[in-house]
């Protein structure tokens, strides 16, 4: 039987209750256990995983993109996106096929941190391309079609870390975040690299000790994703149209970049099929006179050149970074014109 | 206002600076103004909801204190009931009432097209129903005074740490902490801080980490799944539910206790439990000392012959269940527990397991048969849990799904297991306030590191607003 009779909410008889001063040391060490750990987390962030290393290099990538510029006089080329253009773009390939073909000579470098999005590289280009004298003549974005529109989640404490600046924050508040709850958690995350790369530090430490902790997550990600699908199929049993898409951030993006002077060029990336490309895109990028360079299907190139069926292997980014010095051979509107005020 | 939320810290941070500053009276109003504006965040058109209730019983309470005539108190008494648990029965159980009322006249062949209306529960309402019920009948019952003060009892009804989700406190115990002045008191922010911080990792990293994955094997379609998968996800919502409302009642404690207001345990490791008379004393138990005062002992309780006990057994327990949730899989959840509790009864004292061994065992097998009742109430129907049940019991097959939530389960419950053992050892859940300072302070690390580090993946709401 239970020990009915113990007053499991008094102390022993023994036994004293700290006071408040007491007590106050032992919230003295939780809050230098917290300092100590935060420490460790900037100690550790630059190093953390790949996409975080990409992430730190990218202020030295900014900075070479700039001496080389100043020293040549070419125009300043960026790369930009996620994991797409990551693994799809070689930047060798592309100088050495200019230089072949008799191209124009550029400086350029890739700006892709892995599952990114639109949103991200609104708050990313801010960050790294703020000033008006450090800023690409041609921005290359690279995506397919969630990475484009406002539907897509956001990845909140990334992008609050990494990619918005501190003094971005209100723009990411008024824009994207309307609940308290996430605009704390924003604040949190750009001040603190525990909270905003707690995400990295969780899989780390799951994947250790959990057994089959990737395959089961998956696995537990897909029995939920396929259960909201079928609540909302047996919610709206009669529409069968997606939800609309919008491109508020895309404008908003293009805007920015169109202020210092920038070429963007939309690039639609390969996949191994063909996919629909979204016309109210290319509407948001004529309306603001960017072009659309359409890579979906690219001349030579099949379903073997993609590595896992969604990014490009080493044959298809060869083939893709040829095709790339192409079309930049092609524009050419790269003469260094004088910046706008 | 959820207490996993960055607001509600913030709320408590600023209620409590003013509270500290003011007297007495003052801090009884500003709690009461607190409680409102805490239960006008969910939904403020429920506010008139809870001011009737209020209004209902504080009247009716005085009405049947100042009368001699017992026909008076019983009508007051069958008066404050009915609108007590007609709104409940309103909100909570009309839509479960007329869609069970329409399925079974469809099947004795009557085709009735009855309104069904979509009611939505105005959170809480089982809590504080119960609460505001408790102290009209003590008072009927002579075993408490009605309070004249509006604004004490409004706040007995609607006070904001146990407000949502328990504990259903009893007016002996809450009232004369409302109104009398509030000492301080030494150990009440140590406790507190053991508390809060206890709940937050029952909530946050036991409750909605398991609660993950058993929302992901609970929903997944038929054959999707194996044996193995399926037990884990009982296993592992047996954790959630247990992270999930201990947690909740841990912090309510917790954050009352830096008021200066003690509100009574809710849980006691329930998964140490050795029986379901043991269990029952350790989970929900200001629930099911509530049915045990006002429904069981009323119906007779142990008092008449074997089949009238477990009569009374069973209708407490089925109406535990119902009081859970509109559904039949929570009645039979309840059924499930009152047959247990009868077969114990019988049975029970026959079987008794020598020594440390023995209870081990006991304490095991007892654990798998909460997780059984668990099925019923997780499942979201009778077919569901039957062919998981079935799953279980014929189609074990270990799969990457079920070892990782085997390694999730190991992984955030064997410390807290450790821990509340290490608790039943000295039969006190204050032991930690007890030891070294630098070994409170090194576990207090511990939780604070799960709280940053593991977060849940999608932020949980908590199981038992619903309810």
């Amino acid at each position: 039987m239970a020990e009915k009779y113990h007053d499991y909410d008094a102390l022993p008889n023994d036994a004293h209750a700290p006071s408040f001063r007491q007590e106050l040391r032992v919230v003295a060490v939780i809050l230098g256990f917290i300092i100590v750990l935060e420490i460790i987390a900037r100690i550790i962030a630059p190093t953390l995983d790949y996409d975080r290393v990409n992430i730190h290099a990218f202020p030295q990538t900014i900075q070479n993109l700039e001496a080389h510029a100043e020293t040549s006089g070419n125009p300043r080329v960026v790369f930009f996106g996620n994991s797409l253009m990551l693994h799809g773009l070689n930047e060798d390939t592309v100088r050495d096929e200019l230089k072949s073909i008799g191209g124009p000579e550029i400086e350029s470098a890739k700006i892709t941190p892995v599952g990114t999005a639109m949103l991200d590289w609104v708050y990313l280009y801010r960050r790294y391309f703020e000033s008006e004298q450090s800023h690409p003549d041609i921005l290359i974005v690279g995506f397919v079609a969630h990475h484009i529109h406002d539907q897509e989640p956001i990845k909140l404490r990334r992008l609050s870390r990494h990619f918005v600046t501190t003094q971005d924050l209100p723009n990411l508040w008024k824009h994207e975040l309307q609940d308290f709850h996430r605009t704390t958690q924003s604040i949190l995350c750009n001040l603190s690299a525990l909270e905003g790369d707690q995400p990295e530090h969780q899989l780390g430490i799951l994947y250790s000790v959990v057994p089959d902790y990737r395959a089961g997550l998956n696995r537990n990600n897909q029995l939920i994703a396929s259960a909201a699908e079928r609540r909302a199929a047996n919610n709206t049993p009669n529409t069968t149209t997606e939800p609309e898409e919008s491109y508020h951030r895309m404008d908003r993006f293009i805007k920015k970049c169109k202020q210092h002077g920038v070429d963007v060029w939309l690039v639609p990336m390969p996949q191994p099929d063909v996919w629909d490309y979204n016309p109210a895109a290319t509407h948001v990028a004529e309306k603001h006179g960017m072009q659309v360079i359409d890579a979906r299907s690219i001349d030579g190139m099949t379903e073997s050149d993609f590595s896992d069926g969604y990014h490009l292997g080493e044959s298809g980014a060869e083939i893709f970074s040829r095709w790339m010095a192409q079309q930049i051979s092609n524009h050419r509107p790269l003469d260094k014109g004088p910046r706008p005020e | 206002m959820l207490f996993n939320s960055y607001a509600f810290w913030i709320f408590l941070a600023l209620i409590w600076a003013i509270y500290r500053l003011l007297p007495h009276r003052g801090q009884n109003l500003l709690l009461l103004v607190a409680s409102y504006y805490f239960y006008g965040c969910w939904d403020w058109r429920f506010l008139p909801l809870i001011l009737t209730t209020t209004l209902v019983n504080y009247f009716t309470a005085i009405g049947i204190e100042s009368s001699d005539s017992k026909r008076r108190h019983r009508s007051l008494m069958v008066l404050s009931a009915a609108v007590s648990l007609g709104l409940l029965g309103f909100f909570k159980y009309w839509g479960f009432f007329t869609d069970s009322t329409a399925e079974m006249l469809s099947w004795l062949g009557f085709h009735v097209d009855m309104h069904i209306l979509k009611i939505v529960l105005p959170v809480g309402i089982s809590f504080y129903t119960f609460q505001t019920m408790s102290y009209t009948i003590d008072v009927y019952r002579g075993k408490t005074q009605a309070t004249r003060k509006f604004t004490d009892f409004a706040l007995y009804v609607a006070y904001f740490p146990q407000l949502v989700a328990g504990p259903i406190e009893r007016s002996s115990s809450l009232m004369p902490q409302i109104t009398h002045p509030r000492r301080k008191r030494q150990g009440d922010f140590s406790e507190g801080l053991n508390l809060v911080l206890m709940g937050l990792f029952l909530k946050i990293v036991v409750g909605d980490n398991l609660g993950f994955i058993a929302d992901g094997i609970f929903s997944a379609e038929k054959g999707d799944i194996t044996g193995s998968d399926a037990l884990i996800g009982l296993y592992c919502f047996a954790f959630q539910i247990y992270g999930d409302f201990a947690g909740y009642s841990s912090i309510a404690r917790g954050v009352s206790k830096w008021l200066g207001i003690d509100l009574m345990t809710n849980f006691r490791m329930p998964y140490l439990a050795r029986n379901p008379s043991d269990f029952w004393q350790r989970w929900h138990i200001s629930l099911s000392s509530w049915l045990r005062d006002y429904l069981y002992i009323p119906l007779g309780g142990n008092r008449g012959s074997s089949a009238k006990i477990y009569r009374n057994l069973m209708l407490t327990m089925l109406l535990g269940g119902l009081w859970h949730g509109a559904g039949w899989t929570f009645i039979a959840w309840g059924g499930l527990h009152g047959i247990i509790l009868c077969v114990y009864r019988a049975l029970g004292e026959n079987f008794k397991l020598p020594a440390l061994w023995g209870r081990i065992v006991a304490t095991l097998i007892f654990f798998h048969l909460v997780c059984l009742t668990w099925l019923f109430f997780r499942a979201d129907s009778f077919d569901q849990a039957s062919e998981m049940l079935r799953l279980i019991f014929t189609q074990q097959e270990i799969t990457p799904l079920s070892r990782y939530g085997f390694g999730m389960l190991a992984f955030f419950c064997v410390p807290l297991m450790a821990y509340e053992i290490w608790l039943n050892q000295a039969h006190t859940l204050r032991r930690l306030e007890t030891v070294r300072w630098g070994w409170r302070a090194a576990a207090y690390c511990y939780i604070i590191f799960m709280l940053i580090v593991f977060p849940p993946p999608v932020f949980g709401q908590f199981i038992y607003f619903q309810f």
